[in-house]
């Protein structure tokens, strides 16, 4: 009886130790890399895509950096400028991803050489069922990859900068 | 009860962490910087290079801060809808940076000011200061100018007014809350709790009944 009346209370200190606020959590781009150089670049290729990408690990963000495909980039604050670019960059560390043509979350991946991680992926709010390498980063793709519990919320649409 | 118990551990597993949402540029910029910048039209190199300054000396004179510049929608990502809502987007922004600190966080919308943590006097010291919407991104930059050096007046740290935010100082209404937690955001977990506890509770009741019949 004892141990029966006591699991409630175990129960409601677990649940409430993974809510709100109350408990800081280490956002995990403290143990994201720098960005390394990409395999090829060109002179400046033009953006003629753009995918919004969110990471989380066990519901804490994951930030993407800036600075992925970029070679030589110079760092201006929290944003990286550089001519040669491989066919998929960041500039900023916001999740949005530039595209000379259309890519795939691999190729993303791929560019900024880590591994891709065992998870879910969201295409524009609805579940990937599909290989997560695969999943396409057309323009306006609004992408979330989560591995692990809690799921923090999924995005269906992003407001993209003119 | 082991079955209720699963079950409610994963159902808050699944629930969304919306204390952890990731959709808004400025969150992230301001992982890395002092101040979110809009995306356009883009501020003069002028007022970016004294407000950066002016960041620098609050920071070093004791009271850092935060500041994001929201121009248009396309500076909320995922959250257009709270374009004009200033201190609701406040209120997120707080809870998206604030990792293993409560920083000083300031808010400006062409519509008004918002924050959180700016202390007691913040409403005084925003007072009289105008935000420029016409100059769209430099109105944004100027008001900020003027803001961030009288709050951090307004919290024992005297800072004069920059130069370039003279012209946003004048007569005009501006507005700020300090952040008020959403009712939804920490009761809804705590409701979810009780009911669990009390689920679990009726069945042990009910089990121990049945044991002594």
């Amino acid at each position: 009886m004892r141990a029966a009346a006591a699991a409630p209370l175990a129960l409601a200190c677990a649940a409430l130790a993974g809510c709100g606020d109350a408990a800081p959590r280490v956002p995990t781009i403290a143990h994201t890399p720098a960005a390394r150089e990409p395999l090829r670049c060109s002179d400046a290729p033009r953006a003629r895509a753009r995918a919004h990408v969110e990471l989380f690990r066990h519901g804490d963000i994951v930030v993407v950096p800036a600075g992925i495909g970029i070679r030589g980039g110079v760092r201006e604050g929290a944003y990286v400028r550089g001519r040669c670019r491989a066919a998929l960059w960041t500039e900023e560390p916001t999740g949005l991803v530039l595209m000379a043509r259309p890519a795939t979350l691999g190729a993303l991946f791929g560019t900024w050489r880590r591994p891709l991680p065992r998870a879910r992926g969201w295409l524009d709010g609805r579940p990937w069922r599909g290989p997560l390498a695969r999943l396409p980063l057309r323009d306006g793709a609004q992408v979330v990859v989560q591995e692990g519990l809690p799921l923090a919320p999924v995005h269906s649409a992003y407001t993209f900068p003119p | 009860m082991r079955r209720v118990a699963l079950l409610v551990l994963a159902v808050l597993a699944l629930a969304p962490a919306t204390a952890f949402a990731d959709g808004d540029p400025a969150s992230d910029v301001l992982l890395a910087q002092d101040v979110y910048y809009p995306y356009a039209p883009k501020a003069s190199r002028q007022l970016t290079t004294a407000l950066d300054a002016l960041m620098k000396r609050v920071r070093a004179g004791g009271y850092p801060m935060k500041v994001a510049l929201i121009e248009g929608p396309s500076d909320l990502g995922a959250y257009p809808n709270l374009f004009g809502d200033t201190q609701n987007y406040a209120n997120l922004l707080a809870k998206e940076i604030a990792f293993n600190s409560h920083p000083h966080l300031l808010v400006v919308m062409p519509s008004g000011f918002a924050g959180d943590n700016l202390g007691a006097k913040v409403d005084r010291a925003l007072a009289g200061i105008k935000i420029d919407g016409a100059a769209k991104s430099d109105g944004l930059a100027k008001a900020a100018l003027a803001a961030v050096a009288r709050i951090a007046t307004a919290n024992g740290h005297p800072t004069p007014v920059p130069p370039e935010a003279r012209a946003s100082v004048g007569a005009s209404k501006a507005s700020s809350n300090r952040s008020t937690p959403s009712v939804l955001v920490y009761g809804g977990p705590v409701l979810l709790v009780l009911i669990a506890i009390g689920a679990l509770l009726a069945v042990n009741r009910r089990r121990e009944e049945e044991e002594q019949a």
